[in-house]
């Protein structure tokens, strides 16, 4: 009876260590597949934030890649420099500027702010203000005060250049640059290939 | 002095030089009064392959941008309108040397092809051709007193 006993309670204890170890083995195989498929696919990760960026584009806020300005200027970065046909082409860009060019603005500077692609192998150009003034109020400036030599404003915008030039969904080879007064910004070469 | 008759696609002193390849643009005078041609000079160099996709006529593949710095404008056109030239034939089969060079030059009147510069103002100009930008030259035309 004793031997009976003893023999049921190893069995048990037996079953509960196999099922234990069975529970273990499942959790570890999940946690590496989501390892390796994050290291497998870092491309749906890479789609998840251009998603993301998308969906609350165009925006006027700093990103985490909106370039800096050093003094006075506009500049742009792209998200990356080759597009599959048919995705967004984030721009990131910033511009700093002083009194009298905010002043020449009417207080609205993205109003001033032109994008220009132009496309490399084949001639052709497209260029776009950043923001459509016809339905903006500008802001007064008051314009007797002396200017403040050492003042600056400034700003980031983060768009969608797809929206802005339509021949943008063709494959091709291009490159971008802003301007504003007296300013440009750095001219990117980019890319739109084929899916 | 001889007027220089423009446009001319010949090279003249002013012409830029190009190292290796792409294309450049110059103004002598960055200052023109209201009457007066804006003359631009600009050169070119290219290898076979870009020579074979502008199919032998490259300023159909040069685009000229003006841009107004002082109010918004912008006007972009080629410096050739390709619509009237018979291409040239180019045989393919042959394999490209890579350092065959070929250039050329062109002297415009900017105003004569750009509507947007008969009034005083600040601008800037360049020119792009395939993977090459040439400077940016920034001048102005002042009012006629």
């Amino acid at each position: 009876m004793l031997y009976y006993n003893c023999t049921k309670r190893f069995i048990f204890a037996r079953l509960i260590l196999i099922g234990a170890v069975l529970f273990v083995n499942n959790a570890s195989c999940s946690t590496l597949s989501d390892e390796t498929s994050g290291q497998k696919n870092p491309k749906n990760r890479i789609e998840q934030e251009i998603k993301q960026d998308t969906l609350n584009l165009p925006n006027y806020t700093r990103h985490k890649n909106s370039p800096t300005v050093e003094n006075l200027g506009v500049a742009l970065v792209l998200s990356t420099l080759i597009f599959k046909k048919g995705e967004p082409v984030i721009v990131h860009g910033a511009y700093n500027l002083n009194q009298q060019d905010i002043r020449k603005a009417e207080g609205l500077p993205l109003t001033r702010i032109m994008l220009i692609v132009v496309r490399r192998d084949e001639p052709d150009i497209c260029s776009h203000m950043l923001q459509d003034a016809s339905n903006i109020n500008p802001m007064p400036i008051q314009s007797a005060q002396k200017d403040d030599p050492t003042y600056r404003e400034g700003g980031y915008f983060n768009v969608n250049a797809w929206h802005m030039c339509e021949f943008l969904n063709k494959p091709g080879k291009y490159w971008i640059m802003a301007s504003i007064g007296d300013y440009v910004s750095n001219r990117i070469e980019f890319e739109i290939v084929t899916k | 002095m001889p007027t220089l008759t423009l446009p001319n696609y010949t090279s003249c002193p002013e012409s830029p030089s190009i190292e290796d390849m792409g294309v450049q643009i110059k103004m002598t005078v960055k200052s023109f009064k209201q009457s007066q041609p804006v003359v631009l000079h600009g050169a070119y160099k290219i290898n076979q392959q870009l020579i074979r996709r502008a199919q032998g006529a490259p300023l159909t593949r040069i685009v000229l941008l003006v841009v107004r710095r002082d109010e918004l404008g912008i006007w972009t056109n080629v410096v050739q309108d390709g619509s009237n030239i018979i291409p040239l034939y180019i045989p393919h089969g042959a394999k490209d040397d890579p350092k065959f060079r070929e250039g050329g030059y062109f002297n415009i009147d900017l105003k004569q092809m750009c509507e947007l510069l008969n009034q005083p103002g600040k601008y800037w100009v360049m020119a792009s051709m395939d993977d090459y930008a040439s400077d940016r030259i920034e001048f102005e035309i002042l009012t006629e007193r």
